[in-house]
Formats: C-alpha cells, structure tokens, sequence
C-alpha cells in the first residue's frame, strides 16, 4: 500500500524501556510510525533525514509500524533543475 | 496418586493449525506424560474444548475458546484437581493470552498476560483483580501463524530431557546491557550473582556473540527491545547497535538454559511472516535450541532512573529463585508474589502493569538447579504450596491497587502542593508536563482509617507527571515522577525513565 504524509518526530514509550524519539509519517488523518522493513526501529539514519518532508512511500501496514518496503533515498523529494 | 500437573489446550485450534500433523502434536503431549511419570509428576493433558477430554477432566467443554472461557476453563480445571503445575500448550493462536487493560499511561492498548490464569478470581481484563497470584503457571508456546512440528519436537525434546545441574553452574551467566542502563544492570547481576564481570555493554559489544559467551547457562538482558523484532538493542547516545539477534543464537545455546528479559516487548513470540526479515522471536529461538525458560514482557516495559525497581526486579527474583532450587513456574510465582509484597501494599500503574506483562515461557515444572535434599530443610511439596496459596490470599486481601481517574474531574480539587512543585523542580520537571491521577482504594479499613490519619480525610492517591527533555542532538528523554500523596501529605515519590 502507499501513504502520503509529512514526516515528522514524535516521542515513543514515554518513560519506558523502549522510549526514543520516533519517526512518523503523519498522513492528517492519522500518524503512522515509520519503520524500513528490517530496520532499526530506534535510529534510522536514513528516515531521519526525511524528517520535514512531505513523501507517498510504499509499504505494509503492521499492528505497530507502518513499514517503508522503498529506499528511503528514492523518498526524497527531487529538486528542481 | 493425584494429578501435580496438567497440560491445557485447545484440540480444535490445533487441528486447525496442525492438520494432519495433529496427531504428532498430540504424541509430544503424550510424551511429556510418560517423562514427568518417570520423575514421578502425574500429568494429565486436557483439551477444554474437547468434550471427551473435558469430561475425563470434570469441567464442562468449552464451545468458543474466547478469553473468558480459557480463564473459565484454567479456573474450573484448578478447582477441580489442585495440580501443582498449569501447563498452558500453544501460542496465543491456540490458546489465548489474557487482555488486561494496561493501568500506565503509555501506547500499548492492552497488556497480553498469563498471570490471570495464576490467580483465583474470575475473568476480569482488569489487572485490580490480579493482585493475590497463587498458582503455578508457564507456557509452551509454538510459532504463531506456522505449523511447524520440528520447532515443538525441539522444544518437548529439552523438556523431557532436562537434567538438573548444580546451582554453581549457573551462578556463571551471560549478561547484556544497553550502555545507558549499565549502572542497573550492574546492580541486578551484583544482587543475583555477587558480580558483575561477565556484562556485556553494548555499545561497544554487539552480536554476535561468542559460542563460549552463549554456551553459559543463565542468561540476562536489559536492552531495548521492540514488537515483532527479531533484535534486542543496546544505546549509547543516538546509537542503537544490534545487542542479540535471534538468529546470531543459532548452535550456540546449551540445552537447559534460562533467559531472563527486561526488554520492551522481551518475549513476544510472533509468525516469522510478520517480521521484516522472517525470523523467529528471540525468545521463540532460544526454546528452539532448547532452552528450558524464557521470562519476558509481552509489552513496554518500565525501570526506574538509578537502582533498581520494576522490571529489574521481577527478572532478578526469578533468577535468584531457579538457583535456589525452585521449579521455573514457582520461581515466577515466587517472584511475583515477592514484588507485590516489596512494593506493596499500594502500588502505582507502572508497578501494576509490570506485574502483568512478565510471563513465562517453557514448562513450569522444570526444576533446573539440583540440590541436595539432606542438606536442607524438610519441606514437602504439599507444604510449599500452602504456603503460596496463604500469601497469594493474603496479597489479593490485602494489596491496593490504583486506579486512573478522570483528570477532569479532579480539576481544582486536588491542586498541586508547594511541596509537590519544589520536588519537581528539584528533578527538573518543568514546562509542558502530563499529570494522571490514579486513586487507591485500600482494602483493609484499619489501614485506611492509619492514612486518613496521617493526611487528612482523603485516601491514598498516586499522581504521575510526564516530562519530555530536549537534548542538544536534537533527541528526547523522557522521565515519569510518581508521587505518592494521602491528603496534601506526600508519601513519597519515585523517578522512572529512561535509563
């Protein structure tokens, strides 16, 4: 499936074990937890870097994550010549 | 003789699961039986939705395997026979977890358990209900979502086979830490096993790990951990490295091992399918390659900001009880009857949903650690058990637990004290704060009349605040104060984070 949102940063596991900051795809209806699929679900550099953009990523939708099935470099809005 | 243990399952879910290969399923259960005789445990195998079975076992069939009808079915089996050991058989598709409503304020809906099976009160998805544990309770769980017979004969084949060994030999563990929480580890394995030279500290040490680190036979982890991951991780900073990776156990675990968990959803077993690169839990790998007990947390899981408390205590507890002599299943009894009393008699939502999310995974009547029966004092089994069933009464009579309330309506009743706002600001709890309000309503009127006392006219209360810190890197830690307040008298008040 696609999702189009913004992606943003939001906090995980409030005091907790498993807390961290957290990307997620915020779609307007919903927040999405975004994860590459296989990936390290506390720090992935390369969804960190989407942070602040506005991306339509293929993935599939899990109990926890939405997890991004692309490269997370092809994501990446293109700049204009 | 009397029946000490039954293994309960669902014969429609496993026919539907396994097909044809019920009947092997069905074999290994047969198996464990004609094990446990030869250690003179009387097993019987019950299938509560099998009217034949269910007859054979005085209890009623169930119809519809629903979670209220498996905590039925537990509770009427219990009353009915008084075994020792409750066997659950099967992963949460063939027989299910109880749903408890998690009592903390965190992303996790419900809080899959097994300790309602443990308890004498009826079906409840409420954890108020669950506070008095008294029976003896583990799981062997197969792979959700997969038929696979290999991975069960692997699992029954380190059940039947289990040999004690001497308690020394597992004083000699295999530990790892998340660097951030290094302290607290270092105090768990100190209180288990008076050091802490063998902790891997991760970062810098990541899997995997060494066949001569992984042959030893205790097992400890205190990491991050995440759902349907087949990683624990460390952190240091901004770095999360790999800490274990369940395929990184592959070959390298001695039959018999015991694993404690404190990590975030530390033993959930998921369908491989599921999981981004198809592998097995790492719990589900270490019953794989024989393991005899794996304790975890179903969900997000809770320590304190320095020592040790939550997690880091129910995981040591059941340590400390396996090398004492304990069977697995009482070593969780134990340790959960243990926690409630320490932290008791009232207890927080953190507290609470800790209580409820550590589970067992492996047959509770494996006795792991030999002793020598001369040398100790003359108990027998049946005096043991009544001693757990006093303490587990005495715990449910007697134990607080708190309850949310609407934040709404406290609003201008229950202000914050000065006292209260010099305490947060002395940890730094400034700005934008989330505040809950959890009330208690003690049980025994003597002492809620001794609180009243002490505070005024109202009851005991915990109220939490949640606090987001920003760092420098652009990363955020995020800290909880529980205070514990009777009237406008604060009883004190503890710090968890992040650790």
């Amino acid at each position: 499936m696609k999702l189009k949102g913004k992606v943003v940063t939001e906090v995980f596991g409030e005091g907790s074990k498993s807390e961290h900051q957290a990307v997620y795809l915020d779609t307007g209806d919903k927040k999405y937890r975004l994860k590459r699929k296989g990936g390290n679900p506390f720090y992935d550099e390369a969804l960190y870097n989407l942070v602040g953009k506005t991306i339509a990523a293929e993935g599939n939708l899990t109990a926890h994550f939405f997890e991004i099935t692309q490269n997370p470099d092809e994501l990446k809005p293109k700049s204009k010549k | 003789m009397p029946i000490s243990k039954v293994i309960i399952s669902s014969k429609k879910n496993l026919q539907s699961k396994y097909g044809k290969q019920f009947k092997a399923v069905d074999q290994l259960l047969s198996a464990i039986v004609s094990s446990d005789k030869k250690r003179n445990v009387v097993t019987t195998v019950i299938y509560v939705d099998d009217p034949v079975s269910s007859k054979k076992a005085g209890i009623k069939a169930v119809s519809s395997l629903t979670r209220q009808a498996a905590k039925t079915a537990v509770d009427d089996i219990y009353k009915k026979l008084k075994p020792v050991y409750i066997t659950l058989f099967g992963s949460q598709d063939i027989f299910p977890f109880q749903d408890i409503q998690n009592p903390a304020n965190d992303d996790d809906d419900t809080v899959p358990s097994d300790l309602p099976y443990a308890c004498d009160n009826p079906y409840s998805n409420k954890i108020s209900s669950f506070t008095g544990p008294t029976r003896v309770v583990g799981r062997i769980p197969d792979i959700p979502g997969k038929a696979d017979i290999g991975y069960l004969k692997n699992v029954v084949d380190a059940i039947v086979k289990n040999k004690q060994v001497k308690s020394e030999k597992l004083m000699n563990y295999f530990a790892v830490t998340a660097d951030v929480w290094k302290k607290s580890t270092m105090q768990s394995l100190s209180n288990m096993f008076g050091n802490s030279v063998n902790l891997k500290d991760c970062p810098p040490d990541v899997s995997p790990f060494t066949a001569s680190d992984l042959k030893k036979l205790t097992h400890f982890y205190n990491c991050h951990g995440s759902p349907t991951d087949s990683k624990f991780y460390g952190q240091k900073g901004n770095n999360f490295p790999t800490a274990q990776h369940a395929p990184d156990l592959n070959g390298k675990i001695s039959k018999g091992t015991i694993v404690a968990a404190e990590c975030c959803y530390g033993a959930e077993v998921f369908d491989p399918a599921s999981e981004g690169t198809n592998n097995l839990s790492i719990a589900s790998t270490y019953l794989k390659y024989k393991a005899v007990a794996f304790l975890g947390s179903s969900t997000v899981a809770y320590g304190p900001s320095s020592g040790n408390g939550l997690a880091d205590l129910i995981t040591q507890y059941f340590i400390r009880n396996i090398i004492n002599g304990s069977s697995t299943g009482s070593a969780l009894l134990e340790a959960r009857q243990k926690f409630l009393s320490v932290n008791g008699p009232t207890l927080d939502p953190y507290e609470l949903k800790t209580l409820a999310q550590f589970y067992l995974l492996g047959d509770p009547s494996m006795w792991v650690a030999s002793y020598d029966k001369s040398k100790t004092i003359s108990e027998t089994a049946e005096n043991r058990r009544l001693n757990f069933y006093n303490k587990g009464i005495n715990l449910a009579s007697s134990i607080a637990p708190s309850q949310r309330i609407d934040m709404e309506k406290q609003k201008g009743k229950k202000p914050v004290t000065d006292q209260m706002k010099k305490i947060l600001a002395k940890s730094g709890f400034k700005g934008e704060l989330k505040e809950n309000l959890y009330q208690v309503k003690l049980k025994n009127k003597r002492i809620e009349a001794f609180a009243k006392g002490m505070g005024g006219a109202e009851s005991i209360m915990y109220r939490t605040f949640i606090k987001m810190r920003k760092k420098a890197n652009g990363f955020s830690t995020f800290e909880v104060l529980v205070f514990k307040e009777s009237g406008k008298e604060i009883l004190g008040w503890r710090l968890y984070h992040r650790r």
